[in-house]
């Protein structure tokens, strides 16, 4: 019942806008709600980064009461209602192209992963990653993963999908490489000593 | 940062980061590994470098990409210098603290603050990091710096044979907690989440109570940095916290192995660090304590939303 419930009061504002999606993202910038909501949504050095695109998507899921009240409690009670409010996303087909659903999908791996279920944090963001639609979001989700995976101890995969990302040769193959070579020019052998020196002038 | 970049410098540290953590379990340890990996830290350096010399002088990147470029360039020399103190078997000073050193040469070479509006207008981009948050960034990395090198300065006077510099360290070390704890006791409040660092802080400066002889001082230490890493804050844990918490347990076992009457105490706390353990997955029981101190880069480290809102709050 407070599914449907839940479904129906989203639909009564099926597509905010452009508008409103700015005015909740600057909200987004004012201030979390509470503290709950600060450890849920802040990076940590070893929790799942959200991508930076989720999150106005995540303040417009907000709407939803499971998903306002879960960012209100502990990761470890926020699950349940995570979980439900990627049902309700996943029944509205086709609505904001499922942009809420991966959002929340997201969310609810990175408070797994922040409970310590980092297997099933993998799991999530391994069908996740198949959804994606973008390339950006492909390769946020994939160092989520990565991420996720070195939490879980599985070194091996962290590796194989962090390095799919981190190509640096003209050798290797791969937009992500072969773009960041032709924008940031040749690399070249510099002394690690040499690094502050760059800096020193402080105009950057 | 290019948004190629991001994921380049991100992905990087992170696959050097696991490969480092994969060698120390005991099965995989050799020397060629153990080569491999500084090889691909000193890479990811080196491309970095690259990166800011083009940064010095290319239009392109804004003030924001620059500063950028520096805090994960300063985030991979200290992970390196994690991996030299993992495999090194303990070259001291020279060697060891080196690459900590120039990571903080880095971190004070970066401007204090950045310049929003200059910087908006130059990228056209509304969606800014926060200065003050830019400024926590580099004070937080530089308090991790802080106190990995206390950690190693400890770890070193309890490894060295030579006696004649154990008061050196031991106030070396000292020094350098001091600085990364007057960092995380002001960041705390704004960063809840840091609790798990500054746990791991007062359990080193614990160790430093405890070399100097001041067992009082050393247990109330070692027994506000085991609360700091209860509940919630081990329970929404990552694998450091759990790494952190293993160890402290263990130095404070130690502690009561050498006070009169207080075995009892020790075997507690022994026990309690072996039920610890066996919360880590299989795979990070044997990573030694300094990995904690990695620092898992990530663009989204600077992304605005998550700095300004915090900041705000406040």
């Amino acid at each position: 019942m407070i599914r449907i419930t839940s479904a129906l009061k989203w639909q009564i504002k099926p597509d905010l806008g452009n508008a409103k999606v700015s005015m909740l993202a600057r909200n987004v910038v004012r201030g979390f709600s509470s503290l709950s909501e600060i450890t849920i949504l802040m990076p940590t050095a070893t929790s799942l980064p959200i991508p930076s695109s989720y999150y106005p998507v995540i303040e417009r899921a907000k709407e939803l009461p499971e998903i306002k009240e879960a960012l209100s409690l502990s990761p470890e009670k926020a699950i349940p209602l995570l979980k439900r409010g990627t049902e309700i996303f996943q029944t509205m087909v086709g609505h904001g192209s499922g942009e809420e659903y991966r959002a929340i999908c997201f969310l609810l791996s990175r408070v797994k992963g922040l409970c310590g279920l980092h297997d099933s944090a993998v799991e999530i963001l391994t069908e996740l990653r198949s959804l994606s639609i973008h390339d950006d979001e492909y390769a946020d989700i994939s160092f989520a993963l990565s991420k996720a995976l070195f939490n879980s101890g599985n070194f091996v995969d962290a590796i194989e999908v962090a390095e799919s990302f981190s190509s640096l040769t003209p050798e290797e193959d791969g937009y992500y490489s072969n773009t960041a070579i032709l924008r940031c020019g040749s690399f070249r052998y510099v002394n690690v000593d040499e690094i502050p020196n760059c800096f020193l002038n402080k105009n950057i | 940062m290019f948004l190629e970049q991001k994921y380049i410098i991100s992905n990087r540290n992170l696959a050097c980061s696991s490969r480092l953590v994969l060698s120390l379990k005991d099965d995989n340890r050799n020397s060629g590994v153990e080569d491999s990996i500084l090889s691909s830290f000193q890479d990811a350096v080196k491309s970095l470098n690259a990166d800011i010399l083009n940064a010095t002088h290319e239009v392109y990147f804004t003030p924001r990409e620059r500063a950028g470029l520096g805090i994960a360039s300063a985030a991979t020399v200290s992970n390196l210098a994690i991996a030299e103190n993992c495999f090194e078997n303990v070259r001291y000073e020279d060697i060891n603290l080196k690459s900590w050193k120039v990571a903080l040469s880095l971190l004070d070479s970066l401007p204090l603050s950045l310049d929003i509006k200059k910087d908006r207008e130059e990228c056209n981009d509304a969606s800014l990091p926060v200065e003050c948050y830019y400024t926590d960034l580099i004070n937080l990395l530089r308090a991790r710096i802080h106190l990995n090198m206390a950690y190693t300065y400890m770890t070193m006077i309890q490894k060295s044979p030579d006696k004649g510099n154990e008061e050196i360290w031991l106030q070396r070390s000292f020094d350098s907690a001091g600085k990364a704890l007057r960092v995380y006791e002001k960041l705390v409040l704004r960063y809840p989440r840091l609790r798990t660092s500054l746990a791991r802080v007062l359990g080193v400066l614990a160790s430093c109570y405890k070399i100097g002889g001041s067992a009082v001082t050393a247990e109330g230490l070692f027994q506000s940095a085991i609360d700091k890493l209860d509940g919630d804050a081990l329970k929404g844990s990552n694998p450091f916290s759990l790494v952190d918490k293993h160890g402290i347990l263990l130095r404070s076992a130690v502690l009561y192995e050498e006070w009169e009457n207080r075995e009892g105490d020790s075997l507690r706390f022994r026990s309690s660090a072996s039920e610890v353990l066996s919360q880590l997955p299989e795979a990070w029981r044997s990573a030694p304590e300094l990995v904690s101190g990695l620092w898992l880069w990530s663009a989204n480290n600077l992304h605005v939303n998550q700095g300004r809102s915090i900041i705000n709050k406040e």
